[in-house]
C-alpha cells in the first residue's frame, strides 16, 4: 500500500486536515510516511462530515526523505525556488555534520586567538604532525598497522595529496574502481591524462598508478576487494594511493598499510569538523619521497592557521568523536526511511528506489558526462543530523 | 495580499491608479516601486494599472518622430513576494481609444493594463508556468511539500 492512499469507504473527493480541505490527489504530501492518520471526508471548504473516517495512509520512506528534504530546505531558504533547488541537495555530498559542540569549541578558539601571532608561528605546523598519527591510532573501532612505515607532510586536505600523487606518477595510467571520489576523474580529463576505470575487461596492469579510497567513496565502506587489490599491485608494482579521508568518521575500518605498494596516504579533518574550508589535512608518504610538497612542509610554508585549529580539535576530540556521538542517530535514520547504513557515519546506502538521489547532481556540478546508474545510491545524512528537531517531528 | 510593483522609463510624472478586483489601492503620481496591501482577497484577482491624465499636448511630435512623450514601463509584478517574471507578459493593455494591446507593458496613452491571477500566488505562477512551457509535471508535488514543511517549522517553532 506504499505511496497510495487507502479509501475505506465512498468515494470522497477532499478531506479535511484541522481547517485545511484538501483534495485527494494533494493528500500524499500532507501526511506522514509510515503513520497511520484519521482523516474525515467533507465538502471543499464544509465542514468535516461526521463519523465518516476515511483512511489509513502508508507512504513509502522515499516520502519520507522528501518531507525532510523539503524541510531542511526551507528552514535555509524561505523562497519556493530556493527551496526547491536546495532540497534536491539535501541528501547528497559529503559535508561534516555542523556538530554544535564541535562548533561551539571552534568558535572558542577562534574567539580567544591572536590571529598575527598565530600565524607567523610555524611550531604549530610541528605540533599537528607530531600529534596527529597517534590521534589515528586512538580510534576505538578502526585499526591502522604500518604507518610508522611513512613520514607525514602538511596537506591541503586530501586534495593536495593527491595532486601532487598525479604529478609525481604522471607517466603511468591513473586507475580507479567506478565510485570513486569525482574529484580523480575531473581532474584527469581536464588535464588529458592517461586513466581509466578498473573494469572485468580492463585490470589493472603494470605501468599504472591506482587510488583507492578507503572507506570507499562509492558507499563509505571498507572495499571487498581491498587485500586483492594491494596484493595484485604489489605484483605489478603499481603505486597506490590511500584516501582515507573518512577514516576517522568510520567504524569497522582495517587500514592494512605495510604493503611495500602503499606509496602515499592521506588523512583529512574535513568530513570530521566542520572545518572543510581550512584544508586541514596530512599525507604519509615514504622517505624517499622529496616533492614539491615535501618541501613546503620542510620550509614550513603551510597553513599555519589551519594546523592551529587542527592540533586544538585533536586535543579536544578523540578520532572517532563524530562516529560515536551520531552512530545511533545513523541507525535511527536508517530505520526509518529503511536505508542500509554505511560504515562511515554521515552515509546511507539506498537501493534503486533512491534512484532520485543518485550522484546527477555532483555529476553535473563536475561537469561529468557519466550514466548515475554506474553508483552507488549514497544518501548523505548531514542534513539530518544538522537538523534533527525536524527529523524527531516528521517521524514523531 | 502584498502587491509590489516595479516601474521603469517613467517620463513627464505620469499617473496611475491600482486596483484589484475594483478595490483602488493606489492613485497618484507613478513612482520606481509601490508596495500595496490587499486584505480579504481570495482566488482570482484581476490586477488592473491605469494610466489616465494624460493629455494629448504631452506627446511632442517633431518632424513625424515623438520626442518627448509622458509615458511609464512596468518592470515587475511582485505578489506575496512572488515575482511573475515572464509571466507578467499573460497580459493586456486596454486603451481608452478602444485598442487593445496584448502583452504590452508600456504605458503610452491612457488606458488600462489588466491581467489576471489567482490566490495563493505561488501555485498559480508554478501551474500556469507548466502550463505554457509543459516544464515542471512536478509542480504541484513539490508545491505541496513546500506548504507541509512551512507548516512543520511553524509547528516546530512554536514548540
Amino acid at each position: 500500500m506504499g505511496g497510495c492512499v487507502c479509501l475505506q469507504t465512498k468515494i470522497i473527493k477532499y478531506i479535511k486536515i484541522g481547517k485545511t480541505s484538501i483534495s485527494i490527489q494533494k493528500v500524499k504530501a500532507f501526511v506522514k510516511p509510515n503513520v497511520t492518520m484519521q482523516v474525515y471526508g467533507c465538502n471543499k471548504d464544509g465542514p468535516p462530515v461526521k463519523d465518516l473516517p476515511i483512511a489509513v495512509m502508508m507512504f513509502k520512506p522515499l516520502d519520507l526523505a522528501q518531507q525532510l528534504s523539503w524541510a531542511i530546505a526551507t528552514r535555509e531558504n524561505k523562497s519556493f525556488f530556493d527551496a526547491r533547488a536546495y532540497s534536491r541537495l539535501i541528501l547528497q555530498g559529503s559535508r561534516a555534520v555542523q556538530d554544535p559542540v564541535a562548533v561551539k569549541f571552534i568558535q572558542s578558539i577562534v574567539d580567544d586567538i591572536d590571529f598575527h601571532q598565530v600565524i607567523n608561528r610555524t611550531q604549530h605546523l610541528a605540533d599537528f604532525l607530531s600529534s596527529i598519527t597517534e590521534w589515528l591510532q586512538q580510534h576505538t573501532t578502526n585499526s591502522i598497522v604500518g604507518i610508522d612505515r611513512f613520514q607525514p607532510d602538511f596537506s591541503a586536505g586530501t586534495t593536495q595529496s593527491f595532486d601532487s600523487f598525479y604529478w609525481r606518477h604522471r607517466n603511468r595510467r591513473m586507475r580507479c574502481f567506478v565510485g570513486e571520489y569525482f574529484y580523480h576523474i575531473k581532474t584527469w580529463t581536464s588535464t588529458a591524462t592517461n586513466w581509466s576505470f578498473i573494469t572485468d575487461q580492463d585490470q589493472l596492469q603494470s605501468g599504472d598508478a591506482l587510488v583507492l579510497s578507503v572507506p570507499f567513496c562509492d558507499t563509505g565502506n571498507q572495499p571487498d576487494n581491498f587485500d586483492t587489490v594491494i596484493k595484485q599491485c604489489e605484483q605489478l608494482s603499481i603505486p597506490i594511493l590511500i584516501d582515507a579521508c573518512y577514516y576517522t568518521i568510520s567504524s569497522g575500518i582495517d587500514l592494512d598499510l605495510t604493503s611495500p605498494a602503499i606509496d602515499t596516504v592521506a588523512f583529512s579533518l574535513s568530513k570530521a569538523f566542520p572545518v572543510a574550508h581550512l584544508r586541514i589535512g596530512v599525507r604519509y608518504t615514504r622517505d624517499s619521497v622529496f616533492d614539491g610538497q615535501k618541501l613546503h612542509n620542510t620550509i614550513n610554508y603551510n597553513n599555519i592557521f589551519g594546523a592551529y585549529i587542527g592540533k586544538k580539535l585533536m586535543t579536544q576530540f578523540k578520532s572517532d568523536y563524530i562516529h560515536s556521538v551520531y552512530n545511533e542517530k545513523q541507525k535511527q535514520v536508517c530505520n526509518q526511511l529503511s536505508l542500509e547504513p554505511s560504515a562511515s557515519v554521515l552515509f546511507a546506502v539506498g537501493d534503486s528506489k533512491w534512484n532520485k538521489y543518485s550522484r546527477q547532481h555532483l555529476l553535473d556540478s563536475y561537469q561529468l558526462d557519466f550514466d548515475p546508474k554506474l553508483f552507488v545510491n549514497r544518501i548523505s545524512l548531514t542534513g539530518v543530523y544538522d537538523n534533527w528537531d525536524i527529523f524527531k517531528t516528521v517521524t514523531a | 495580499m502584498k502587491l509590489k510593483l516595479e516601474f521603469d522609463n517613467i517620463v513627464d510624472r505620469p499617473c496611475c491608479s491600482v486596483t484589484v478586483n475594483q478595490q483602488q489601492l493606489y492613485r497618484g503620481e507613478v513612482r520606481p516601486e509601490l508596495t500595496l496591501f490587499s486584505k480579504d482577497l481570495t482566488d482570482r484577482v484581476e490586477l488592473k494599472i491605469t494610466h489616465y491624465d494624460k493629455k494629448p499636448e504631452e506627446t511632442v511630435v517633431v518632424d513625424g518622430k515623438i520626442v518627448q512623450d509622458r509615458s511609464f514601463t512596468l518592470e515587475k509584478i511582485i505578489v506575496d513576494n512572488y515575482s511573475f517574471d515572464e509571466l507578467i507578459w499573460e497580459s493586456k493593455f486596454y486603451a481608452d481609444t478602444g485598442e487593445v494591446y496584448p502583452s504590452c507593458l508600456f504605458f503610452g496613452p491612457n488606458g488600462n493594463f489588466v491581467i489576471d491571477f489567482q490566490l495563493p500566488v505561488l501555485p498559480w505562477i508554478l501551474k500556469t508556468r507548466h502550463q505554457k512551457n509543459n516544464n515542471d509535471p512536478n509542480w504541484e508535488q513539490d508545491y505541496n511539500y513546500y506548504e507541509q514543511a512551512c507548516q512543520l517549522l511553524s509547528q516546530i517553532s512554536n514548540k
